[in-house]
Order: structure tokens, then C-alpha cells, then sequence
């Protein structure tokens, strides 16, 4: 039902240029970060690549070896934002992914079920949604220290919420319409309706959920580890980049912080714009 | 009325049970204080001693009894870095904290109100496109690399601002508060306005797409029937229709950027209980890091609880018998 | 009647399209009538036929993509169409109002009913806050509101439907308006409130000899309520006249089927009919008459656009079968 409207959806959508900059924002990076082995000058997680003499050189603006200079350890800035980007952008998907699938079903099953189990998974929405996100995400990385999957958990656990607010709110809406009706009335089990009957109806509200909580999970992942929190160092993702860059800031070596926000600031950017142009486009209500 | 404050009330009571049992949950779970507190040489007798003296060998739900008897009467242990009573050291902070998280509240109001609803009203001005692109800049921008960003041109570069700690601070209240110095202020511009940039944003957003929503409504039209001008209207009418959410908004966002404190903190070694904790978090003392928990989460409660109040006070159709 | 004299309103090819992405919508296309003091007259179609659009227009309350493209509305003498905003405020809500279809939304949830009124006051009159309070409460006592000084203290959401579309009527009637425009204002009220309200509403109108339209999809109301009767399709008005003559000798095909749905007329034992098909979007009308396509007495002739005609006194038509074509 939502990929029939397709052409419909891509005329409507290529009418702001703010919504194609974004998708190609989003894509170029996404790009970007796939081709990281191939594109970039240097593998920066090569130690025998590395050499100290290198160390904090000024960008040479031309394309090759130290285009946008090099860090404390003479690591290729340039390589090592490539491959920063493939974390962050990891774990902004994975968590998403994670947490979307996870949200919706409790979000379905909640407004399905309606009655005990939905208050009972709301009433945890709602207190867990009174404390900040960064502030949960940083009890779990306190307790469970750095890691990789660790972070992308500890994101989920914050994102969930959104997702099954919004599902739970569209299956309320669902489930009264007379498909549902038909389908409960031909003796289709709960979980079959639930699955198939309203879940692919209620994918729009949910993408564009998802669009800007990726962009908000990258943000936080990226706050985490600049704080510490976050990714190994062994695995660094744009905000570590950062972190150490700001470490040298006031020796005058202001590139290596400074560009990596860049980078980080441009995905977010670019999916920021693509997500309101969804909401825009998915959304009936503000449509003339 | 007063039956829904004490449902309010009752209600806020529950949820810091639940938070507290969580918070005792991670402490109890990670790890064996004993090992911090006793010196490597310590032989196992004296382990074993010291974990009865701290009652660590009792079971889960009497030693959380017992935490909770002894936070309720404000004993949260001892910090092991600063040997002081972790609370005290959490409380000393707030007002460093609650400073910055005022003044960038109340720069984001100040602006992002008259902002946000110029950029509903006129949608097609160029101002209001540049005020939704730049708020969408500004809701992209990681916070703590906008305060690089800061430091670099105004400390590093230019030399006008300091770039770390409070300054020079006056006696208000019984708090110390840099915004009555000028050094202090200079020292509060950088942070507050980095926390600012983001919320700032926010309620461009917020006040764009809630004055949208209700210019659609039919009471508008009725409005501009009854021969009102079209300041009236939107000065007047929608603006008390969106404040009801703005004030949530402004409410919940401010426990967001106490929490948010953290981050904005460690960048100009602000003094505040976000730095304190984050430091804490690092040289792991976990009482420190357990009463900033608490403390922050009774604060949020609070603040929750003020903002349904205020709600059902400024939206007449919820105001209950 | 008498409409000659001189009339409250006159509208003339009054054009009002929207500019849509998708088109451009002619919602109202080349329609006149004209209204005298104590009139009151029914504009009667379906949704979208352009009866609430031809209301706003009279208003000057058109947001954009919309635009009244051509025609003239002379309201007391005057062109209400080349006037500027500024002017047509001071003439909104003092010389002609407006009653809203749904008294759920068109009352501001957030200020008490009391402001509500004395605001409209404040606007078009000096009067002192004592004075306009009381004007409110005599308002409110006008239109059936019992203990109309307390009840100003409420809000909207405290009153019944019935109760909040009789404040709206309150507010309309404040300023003694020549003109009020009533969009559907009981379609969203219980039929027994429904009455009441119309009652009420043309007990005012007659007391002041205010001049009203009635804008509604129900011809069976218009035949209760009204003087003359307005029938609208696609944008266009098909058939004008006095009550009387439209009602008892419908002459537009459209027409006829309206009157032939309303259950519990003279033929009882038929069978309700209904009109079959439905009216054309908007965008791209074809050339020809816009009832064409759901038409059993169309011919060739058809194809071209029929305009309204007189085809007995005071009785006009926009249909070539009653043409003598």
C-alpha cells in the first residue's frame, strides 16, 4: 500500500530543493562511508602507516596524503573522518534499526491490545520519556563502559519510546477501520492482523520517526564519545575524532576538530532535511 | 482540583520509588565496593569484615531497605575521591548549573518565541526561510562541537572570552553567581550560548508548527470575521493557544539541559554538577555518581510535576472540578 | 419583494479561484445575486459547490491560494472588492458577520465567552469596559442564554453545542450588522436544537431587519427559513428565484433532484430518489454545463455552457431544456 503510491510520492518529493539536497547530502555520505577502504589515502588504523614526524600538520587543501592534515599520532585527518563516519553512521542505523523494530511491535501490541498491557507499557514510556536521553544512555555506558554494541543498546534502549508512541497512536486509529473489522470478523488471529493488516499501514509515520531519530542517535553517540562514553578507541567515530581534536584546540592545531564536526555536522545536516521533507511530503495534514 | 494534586503528587512519589530501586539496582549490581575502599594489601579476613560492617552480605531487598532509610535522611555515602559526603558535593554545585541552564532558557524564549511565530505567519518572507534554515543548522549542530567552534573564535582567535571555569563570582541568595561580576558574565556568554544555539532551535520549531496548526483552525476565521486585525489574532489569540505548549516545552527542555550540562560543562571546566559527575564517571566514584542520579531525577520529577500543574492551570479545558 | 429599492448587497460575477499545485479551481465561477434589507436567502448545494467560498468572498477572508479574480460586491453602496484590508476590518464583524458551522471550533478554547464578545465590541465601538459588559450580557440574554452575567465567566468548553452556536449568533449580532452570513450554522446541532436556533436566528434578522444568508446542503431547511433560494453547483448558481416558485416549480434538473430527496414531501408513497453520480472535480471543468454528466434530460446543446436566464418573474434558470431551446 505504501509503495504503490511511489511515482506519486517521488513527483510530490523532488518539488524542494531542501529535500533533494538533503537525500543527496545523506546519500553522498553514506557513499562516502561505504567506500572509506577504497577512497581514502591511508588505513589511519594501521599503525605501521603511521608516523610521528607527521604529527598535527596544517591541511594542504589538494587532494592526496594530509588534504585536510593530520592529528596528534600524524594519522591522515582526511582517512580518518572517512572511516569515523562509518562508525557513527553504524551505529546510527543499528541502533535505529534496532529500535524501530523493537518500538513498533510493543507500540502495536499496545494499541492492539488496548486495556492492561497498553497502560502498562505506556506508563514505562512515559516515565522513561520524563528523563532526558542523554542521561540514560549515559548510566548505561557508565556502567557497562565503552564499547561498540554497547552504545548501539544503549541508543535503542533510549529510542524505543518514540517509536512505540507513535505506532501505539496509529494502531488506536487502525484497528477501528473496517478492514480491521473484516479481517477480526473472517477469524484471523490477532497476531496475524497485527502483523500484516495494520502494521504496512502504519509505515509512513513510522519512517519519518526513524529518519530523525537517526540523525538524533548519531548526535548522541557522537556526544558519548567525545565525553569518553561512547566507542573504543580502537574504533573511533567522528565524535572521538573530535574529542582528541579538541585536545591540541588551543595549541592552534583547530583542524582536527574543527573538520570532523564538519563532516558530522553535514550527515546530520543532510538527514535532518531529508526527514522533514518526508514528514512533509507522508503527512496529510498540512497538505493543500 | 486539589484531589488531582494529590494524584499528582502520589503519583511523582512512585515514579522516584521506581528510579531509586533502579539506581540501587546498577550500584548493586556493579561490583564489590569493598575492593575500593580497602588497600590491595588487605588480607581476606578484613575483606570479609568490612562487607558485614556494610551490611554487603545481606540480601537484595534489605540492603536496598537500607539505602533508601539512610538516602531519605540525605546519607549517600562518602565520595572516595573527596572523602566529603557525595551530596554535599552534588548540592554545592546546582547553582553553578541551574545559572547556565536559566540563562540559555531564557536567550532561547527570548528569541525562538517572536521568531518561530514570524515564521508561521509569513511563511514566504525570505526572513522567515532564513529562520527555519538557520533553525534547522541549528538543531544539526552537535552541542559540544558548537562550543569548540566558540572557543575557537572567541577565545582562541579573537581573545575576548574566556574559554574555562565561572570567573569571578557574587553572593546572591546564599548562591554564588557569576552573572553579578563582569568577569563572571564574560565567563557565562561561551557556555550559555552553546547550550542556547540548540534549544534556541528547538522552539523556533515548536512555536512555527503549533502557531501553523492553530492559523488553520476555524476559531481563527471566526476571529478575522468579528473584524479583529490580523495582529490581534496572532499576538492574541494563537499566542495564547500555543503557550500552553510552549511552557511544556520550556519545562521538560530545561531538565534536558541540566542533563545536558554534562557535556557543555566538561568543554569550559564549568564548576557544575555535570562536569563533577562526568569526572566522577571517570575516576569511578560511585557515590558521587549514584547521588548525582538521584538528585537529578527528583529534580526532573519536580520540574514534571510543576509543568502539569502550570498546564492544567493555563489550559481551561483541562482544569478539573 | 420588493429587492429593487435599494439593496443591501449586490454581488456580480463574482469570480473566486484557488491556485493549486495541482490547478487552478474555479470554487466559484461567475455568480450574482443581490439581497434587500430583512431578506434572508438560502445558498443551497453540496460540499464544495462554492456556497461557503461565495461567503468568504463577500468577507474579503480568501487565503491564498485563493483570490477573488473578477466581480464586483457592492455592499451598502459600496465595492467591497476594491477596498483595502484595513477598511474591510472596520466593516467585518460591525456591518456584516458571520455565524460558523461548527460551534465546537470556531470559538477560541482559551478565552472566556465574556471576552470573546467584548473584544468584537472593543474593536468596532468607544465603549467603556462597564458598558461593554453589560452590552455582552443583554447579547447573551437576547439569544436565550439563561443567567447570561455568570455565564460569561465560562468557557467555551462549558457550554452545549446549542449553547456555544447561540453565542456565536450573540457575537454576530453584536455590533447590529446589515448583513450576517450563516455557513451551515445547525448542521453540527441536534435536530430539535437545529429549530431552535433557526428560529432564533430569524426572529433577530426580522426584529432588525438584517439582511442574512443562509448557506447550507439542506433544501428542506431553506424552504422553512428563507425568502428567496440561491441554488449553487460547481462553483456555479443554476437557479435563483423566490422560495415559493423554487421550491413548489423547480425548473433546473439539479434542482429537481434536491427536492425530490427530501423525505416526506407531497408524493409520499415514492420512492426517495437520489441524484445519481457526482458533482466534477473542479480542476479542468469541461466547456459545457457542469451538470451534464449526471443529467437525464441533457441534450447536444449541452455542451455549451447554459447562463441564467429568466424564465418567469423572478425566476431564473441556467438550463436550456427551460430556456425554450
Amino acid at each position: 500500500m505504501f509503495l504503490a503510491g511511489w511515482g506519486e510520492f517521488w513527483t510530490e518529493f523532488r518539488e524542494s530543493k531542501s529535500g533533494l539536497l538533503g537525500a543527496g547530502l545523506t546519500l553522498a555520505f553514506i557513499l562516502a562511508s561505504l567506500l572509506a577502504p577504497v577512497i581514502s589515502p591511508q588505513n589511519p588504523y594501521d599503525l605501521t602507516q603511521l608516523f610521528l614526524q607527521n604529527s598535527n600538520l596544517a591541511p594542504k587543501w589538494i587532494p592526496g596524503m594530509f588534504m585536510l592534515g593530520s592529528d596528534g599520532q600524524g594519522r591522515d585527518l582526511y582517512s580518518a573522518i572517512l572511516y569515523g563516519l562509518r562508525v557513527s553512521l553504524y551505529v546510527g542505523l543499528a541502533s535505529t534499526v534496532l529500535s524501530a523494530v523493537f518500538g513498533t511491535l510493543v507500540g502495536v501490541l499496545a494499541g492492539y491490545m488496548r486495556g492492561k498491557t497498553d497502560a502498562l507499557i505506556m506508563r514505562i514510556a512515559d516515565i522513561q520519556l520524563s528523563f532526558p536521553a542523554i542521561l540514560i544512555a549515559l548510566v548505561i555506558m557508565s556502567l557497562w563502559g565503552q564499547g561498540l554494541f554497547k552504545i548501539i543498546i544503549a541508543i535503542s534502549v533510549v529510542n524505543w519510546v518514540f517509536y512505540a508512541r507513535t505506532a501505539r497512536g496509529s494502531t488506536l486509529a487502525e484497528r477501528e477501520k473496517d478492514y480491521v473489522d473484516a479481517a477480526r470478523a473472517a477469524g484471523v488471529a490477532s497476531g496475524a492482523i497485527m502483523l500484516r493488516e495494520i502494521l504496512p499501514n502504519i509505515v509512513a509515520p513510522i519512517i519519518v520517526i526513524g529518519t530523525v531519530r537517526v540523525a538524533n542517535s548519531i548526535i548522541l553517540e557522537s556526544t558519548l564519545s567525545f565525553l569518553g562514553l561512547g566507542v573504543p578507541i580502537t574504533e573511533p567515530s567522528l565524535g572521538s575524532l573530535i574529542y582528541e581534536g579538541y585536545q591540541v584546540l588551543f595549541s592552534g592545531f583547530w583542524w582536527s576538530s574543527v573538520l570532523p564536526g564538519l563532516g558530522l555536522m553535514g550527515v546530520v545536516l543532510g538527514i535532518n532535511l531529508l526527514g522533514d521533507r518526508l514528514r512533509d511530503v507522508l503527512n496529510p495534514r498540512l497538505k493543500r | 482540583m486539589l484531589g488531582y494534586l494529590i494524584r499528582r503528587i502520589l503519583q511523582s512519589i512512585v515514579v522516584l520509588l521506581c528510579v531509586s530501586v533502579v539506581v540501587f539496582a546498577i550500584m548493586y549490581l556493579s561490583g564489590d565496593p569493598v575492593e575500593m575502599l580497602l588497600p590491595p594489601e588487605a588480607t581476606q579476613k578484613q575483606v570479609e569484615e568490612l562487607r558485614i560492617h556494610l551490611g554487603l552480605d545481606k540480601p537484595f531487598h534489605v540492603q536496598y531497605l537500607t539505602f533508601l532509610h539512610k538516602a531519605l535522611q540525605g546519607d549517600l555515602g562518602k565520595s572516595f575521591i573527596f572523602n566529603q559526603p557525595a551530596i554535599s558535593l552534588i548540592v554545592e554545585r546546582i547553582p553553578a548549573t541551574m545559572e547556565l541552564a536559566v540563562c540559555a532558557i531564557f536567550l532561547a524564549v527570548v528569541i525562538g518565541l517572536p521568531a518561530g511565530m514570524y515564521a508561521a505567519v509569513r511563511p514566504n518572507s525570505w526572513l522567515a526561510k532564513s529562520i527555519m534554515s538557520g533553525s534547522l543548522l541549528g538543531i544539526s549542530l552537535p552541542v559540544f562541537w558548537l562550543g569548540i567552534i566558540l572557543v575557537l573564535i572567541f577565545s582562541v582567535i579573537l581573545g575576548w572570552l574566556p574559554s574555562s571555569g565561572r570567573g569571578e563570582t557574587g553572593l546572591f541568595l546564599g548562591m554564588r553567581l557569576g552573572f553579578l561580576t563582569i568577569d563572571g558574565l564574560k565567563h557565562l556568554i561561551l557556555p550559555a550560548l552553546t547550550i542556547a544555539v540548540f534549544q534556541l532551535a528547538l522552539i523556533v520549531r515548536l512555536v512555527r508548527a503549533g502557531m501553523q496548526e492553530v492559523l488553520l483552525q476555524d476559531f481563527v476565521k471566526f476571529l478575522k470575521a468579528k473584524g479583529l486585525s490580523e495582529n490581534r489574532v496572532v499576538y492574541v489569540h494563537a499566542l495564547k493557544n500555543i503557550l500552553i505548549p510552549v511552557v511544556t516545552i520550556i519545562g521538560l527542555q530545561l531538565g534536558n539541559i541540566i542533563a545536558f550540562a554534562v557535556v557543555t560543562e566538561s568543554i569550559f571546566a564549568w564548576p557544575g554538577m555535570g562536569k563533577l559527575v562526568i569526572d566522577s564517571i571517570h575516576a569511578l566514584d560511585r557515590p558521587v555518581v549514584l547521588s548525582y542520579l538521584l538528585i537529578i531525577s527528583l529534580m526532573f520529577v519536580f520540574l514534571n510535576f510543576l509543568v502539569d500543574v502550570v498546564y492544567t492551570f493555563l489550559d481551561p479545558r483541562i482544569r478539573l472540578k | 419583494m420588493n429587492t429593487q429599492a435599494s439593496p443591501v448587497l449586490k454581488v456580480e460575477g463574482l469570480r473566486t479561484h484557488f491556485f493549486t499545485r495541482k490547478g487552478v479551481v474555479k470554487a466559484v465561477d461567475d455568480v450574482g445575486f443581490t439581497l434587500g434589507p430583512g431578506q434572508i436567502m438560502g445558498l443551497v448545494g453540496e460540499s464544495g459547490a462554492g456556497k461557503s467560498i461565495t461567503g468568504f468572498s463577500i468577507l474579503g477572508l480568501i487565503d491564498p491560494p485563493g483570490r477573488i479574480v473578477a466581480g464586483k460586491i457592492i455592499f451598502q453602496g459600496e465595492d467591497l472588492i476594491a477596498k483595502p484590508a484595513s477598511e474591510l476590518e472596520k466593516i467585518r464583524g460591525n456591518r456584516i458577520s458571520m455565524v460558523f458551522q461548527d460551534p465546537q471550533t470556531s470559538l477560541d478554547p482559551v478565552f472566556k465567552i465574556g471576552y470573546q464578545i467584548t473584544e468584537a465590541l472593543f474593536v468596532h465601538h468607544d465603549l467603556s469596559r462597564a458598558q461593554a459588559r453589560d452590552r455582552a450580557e443583554q447579547l447573551l440574554r437576547l439569544v436565550g442564554i439563561p443567567s447570561p452575567a455568570q455565564r460569561l465567566r465560562d468557557y467555551p468548553h462549558q457550554f452545549s453545542g446549542g449553547m456555544r452556536q447561540r453565542v456565536g449568533i450573540a457575537i454576530a449580532m453584536a455590533s447590529d450588522p446589515a448583513l450576517i452570513i450563516a455557513d451551515e450554522p445547525t448542521t453540527a446541532l441536534d435536530v430539535t436544537i437545529q429549530a431552535q436556533v433557526l428560529t432564533l436566528m430569524r426572529r433577530l434578522v426580522q426584529q432588525k431587519g438584517t439582511a442574512m444568508i443562509l448557506i447550507t446542503h439542506d433544501i428542506a431547511l431553506v424552504g422553512q427559513f428563507c425568502d428567496r433560494i440561491g441554488v449553487m453547483y460547481a462553483g456555479r448558481l443554476v437557479e435563483k428565484g423566490a422560495k415559493e416558485e423554487v421550491i413548489t416549480r423547480p425548473l433546473h434538473p439539479y434542482t429537481q433532484g434536491l427536492i425530490a430527496s427530501i423525505p416526506g414531501r407531497q408524493e409520499r408513497r415514492r420512492r426517495l430518489r437520489q441524484i445519481p453520480g457526482m458533482m466534477p472535480n473542479l480542476i479542468g471543468l469541461p466547456e459545457g454545463c457542469p451538470f451534464l454528466p449526471r443529467c437525464d434530460q441533457a441534450g447536444e446543446d449541452c455542451r455549451q455552457r447554459p447562463a441564467l436566464a429568466e424564465v418567469a418573474p423572478g425566476h431564473q434558470v441556467a438550463c436550456f431544456r427551460r430556456q425554450g431551446r
